[in-house]
């Protein structure tokens, strides 16, 4: 069996997509045919003893298509190999944290099992009233593994602290150390003073790593789940070209395309690079490149974008850009460059930690220096020094971001908003602005009809009969805008046509079975058929300075009758951007479109600042200047357009069904298209941050009342630090902070 | 005349594909796509179907 992809010319509907697939289907030994008409490729599974390619291609243009073998398994290879890299990083960490849960699990039971329950069943040779010495030396063994494993913690821990910029993992090294080697000291001094065994620590300095590596798992795990932005933008350009030299059709690699050369595109087909057209016509669909949903005309002279669809007639273009120059790479550069400035957010328990440390350290070392100059013993002021450090480890605050993120992203996803990071919370939760994308985000993202005006004699009812018996049977998105429209109102069939026919970029002509001829299309039609419009002038251009598309209608010659077609507003974002004001956060719109347009849009969802006719290439401009202006800038988008401003912004939200290069740009994705999602993202944010400080709190609070135990102060009543205390600590501490993130799953968003 | 009914016909690009297809074969036609139906003369009935199958419709 054999699997290949071939690129097929000239589908336009579902029809022809499954014809496709019929005819295929239909040769010897083939498995399995599936054709994705929006990619415009064929995957087949055949069996090569029974069918060649030449056969499949043969069948496929006999069917009125063009095939061809599709050349781009080589970069799929690449992407696979790099997947195949994280996971294998991932399943590293994963068994090196089951290990060191093992150790530390078995520490545990044999170093506190003796005090938590009356005659725990430890063999006599390790235990320790009779044997203490080998007691002492079990739990070293079972220790060191944990920190072998964790030897990262301890080397990023120093060094951040040499930098003097003291973080969790200091917290995590210094403690563990501390523990470790005052354990190590008296495991020596054991055999002469047997009470000592009641110091030891081991447990503490290896449940702080154990439990801080889940966390970072934890971590890990959701960051793998992140896909290459880039190698999907890439994918979008053909890999060859059709070059078209002194009459002349031959196929070149587009890398080999130079300036100048003359490309020909035919329906269906990807334009594989930036150019002017300079004969043919046709209808472009740029929607990947510019997220706008409606197909443009491109005549003679204008220009074209490498990477867009050729959605019906012949182009010839003559190539203007090529390889880091076309607007495809520019854009592709654009994420590369916003993604390397990102820097990377400091972690809130860093930043308690950057507090908590050096106070720590100098609690410790006061305490210890204050004791040697009360009683003058070395060995005490040493032991009051280590215990502060040892208690004052929060082994829970490891936990406490790392689950209070597990369950808010657990929340997020049932209410179809899915977050990529923690940090993506932690930004979220201070958004000032919201910069909404217009179309596909604030608007529906595809065209519908929005106005009727009859002209002259005729009646509403049978203008709208003439446009959706006619319009019904084209396949262009501003026909099936139309068509849709008819079948919800429940037009019939009461004008029938008998012959029609398309002229690209202008409309449609047809005739009636009553032999009336219909003329559907823009003004430009009219005007090429010298039909008189000037009664409907001023409306048409009222019509398209609110950014509607017109179609005029002319039965025999004489204009009929007007129709505009537009997108239209979600309904939910009126709503959305009441809830954002309410919660004192600005609203902008940012548009490629002109200002009427853009401005009939905002006036309608009540947003009252527009950006309109901006390039795609500077919408991450607009997003930085906002940023300078000192505001946390949420970015919502869904178009490939978006990409850029997705990634330069502080928090980047895909919409909807919006392009992967969107989705792979932002780091929070909406599968819903309702816009209200944005106030739930951002209300999510807002909950988990304070639940992952309520956590940071539990987790310390216990450890800090402990430290003034342990510094000596309660010395003169004769208590000084136990284990058995410690011990205490740490559980509630862990217990509080994983009830407290629980909490946070029955939030109402 | 022989009239074939094929539902499968969606859009003038299927009409032109059956067009193109029939007149290389020098089958006079009338494609419908109204009524999503293909008018050939009895004679031509059998190539016909052959050709629409080729093309992947179906017709009856």
């Amino acid at each position: 069996m054999r699997e290949e992809v071939y690129d097929i010319g000239g589908m336009h509907c579902a029809a022809c997509s499954a014809a496709v697939e019929r005819v295929t289907r239909k040769l010897p030994g083939v498995e399995r045919s599936e054709v994705n008409l929006t990619l415009a490729r064929l995957t087949i599974v055949y069996d090569e003893s029974q069918t060649t390619p030449e056969m499949i291609i043969s069948k496929v243009e006999k069917a009125g298509f063009s095939a061809k073998l599709h050349l781009e398994e080589k970069k799929e290879q690449s992407k696979k190999e790099k997947t195949d890299e994280a996971e294998k990083v991932l399943r590293k960490k994963r068994i090196s944290l089951i290990i060191s849960a093992i150790f530390a699990a078995l520490l545990m039971i044999v170093s506190m099992g003796h005090m938590m329950f009356e005659g725990f069943p430890l063999p006599s040779i390790v235990s320790p009233d009779t044997h203490p010495q080998n007691f002492a030396l079990l739990q070293l063994l079972l220790a060191i593994p944990v920190l072998v494993l964790g030897k990262d913690y301890f080397l990023g821990g120093i060094g951040s602290l040499l930098h003097g910029s003291p973080n969790m993992n200091t917290l995590v090294a210094i403690s563990s150390v501390a523990s470790f080697a005052y354990s190590l000291v008296v495991t020596f001094l054991i055999a002469d003073h047997p009470h000592l065994v009641h110091q030891l620590y081991f447990e503490a300095s290896a449940t702080v790593i154990t439990l801080v590596s889940v966390g970072k798992y934890l971590e890990a795990r959701s960051s793998e789940k992140t896909k290459s932005a880039i190698t999907k933008l890439m994918s979008l350009s053909p890999d060859t070209a059709n070059v078209v030299a002194d009459g002349v059709e031959k196929t070149l690699p587009v890398s080999e395309v130079r300036v100048g050369d003359v490309l020909i595109v035919r329906a269906g087909e990807h334009i594989p690079l930036d150019g002017e057209v300079v004969n043919g016509s046709g209808s472009v669909n740029e929607a990947m490149i510019t997220g706008e949903s409606l197909p443009v005309e491109r005549t003679a002279g204008e220009r074209v974008i490498g990477g867009s669809v050729l959605s019906d007639g012949v182009i010839y273009v003559c190539v203007t850009h090529t390889g880091s120059d076309t607007t495809l790479a520019r854009i592709v550069k654009f994420v590369e460059d916003a993604q390397g400035k990102k820097a990377p957010i400091s972690k809130t328990a860093d930043r308690v930690a950057g507090v908590f440390v050096p106070v720590v350290i100098t609690i410790s070392t006061l305490a210890g220096l204050v004791w040697l100059l009360i009683n003058g013993n070395i060995s005490f002021a040493v032991k009051i020094f280590t215990s502060v450090l040892v208690i004052a480890c929060p082994c829970a605050m490891g936990l406490a971001t790392p689950t209070a993120i597990m369950v808010a992203t657990g929340l997020g996803a049932q209410h179809g908003v899915l977050v990529r990071s923690g940090e993506a919370l932690e930004i979220t939760h201070r958004t000032t602005v919201v910069v909404f994308d217009k179309t596909g985000t604030v608007t529906e993202g595809k065209p519908s009809l929005t106005d009727l005006v009859p002209c002259g004699n005729i009646s509403e009812d049978e203008l709208a009969e003439i446009l959706y018996s006619t319009e019904k049977l084209s396949d262009h998105p501003i026909a099936r805008a139309i068509a849709e429209w008819g079948e919800e109102k429940g037009l019939g069939n009461s004008v029938a046509i008998s012959e029609i026919h398309v002229l690209t970029g202008l409309g449609l002509s047809a005739t009636a079975a009553d032999g009336r001829s219909f003329l559907l299309g823009n003004p430009k039609l009219m005007e090429n058929e010298k039909i008189d419009i000037s009664a409907i002038e001023d409306r048409i251009a009222s019509l398209q300075a609110m950014g509607k598309t017109v179609i005029c209608v002319a039965v025999d010659g004489s204009v009929a009758g007007i129709a505009a077609v537009a997108d239209t507003i979600k309904e939910s974002a009126p709503r959305t951007v009441a809830r954002l004001k309410e919660m004192g956060i600005r609203a902008v719109l940012l548009t490629g479109d002109n200002a009427a347009a853009a401005k009939a849009i905002a006036a309608t969802a009540g947003i009252d600042e527009v950006i309109s006719d901006v390039l795609p290439t500077e919408k991450a401009a607009v997003i930085s200047r906002l940023k300078n202006e000192g505001e946390t800038v949420m970015m919502v988008g869904d178009g490939i357009n978006d990409a850029p401003a997705l990634t330069e912004a502080d928090i980047g939200v895909a919409i909807g069904n919006g392009s992967d290069i969107a989705i792979d740009s932002a780091v929070i994705v909406l599968m819903r298209s309702d816009t209200e999602d944005v106030c739930r993202a951002i209300l999510l944010g807002k909950k988990t941050i304070r639940n992952i400080r309520q956590n940071l709190f539990w987790a310390f609070i216990y450890n800090v009342l402990a430290i003034p135990v342990a510094a000596g102060v309660l010395y003169p009543i004769g208590i000084t630090l136990t284990p058995m205390l410690g011990g205490l600590a740490m559980s509630l501490s862990s217990l509080f902070v994983v009830g407290n993130a629980l909490r946070l799953g029955r939030v109402k968003l | 005349m022989k009239t074939y009914k094929v539902p499968d016909m969606h859009c003038i690009n299927c009409v032109n594909r059956i067009k193109k297809a029939l007149d290389a074969e020098n089958v006079a036609a009338e494609v419908d796509l109204g009524a999503k139906t293909v008018s050939v003369k009895e004679s031509d009935a059998k190539k016909t179907l052959e050709i629409l199958d080729d093309l992947g419709f179906d017709a009856e």
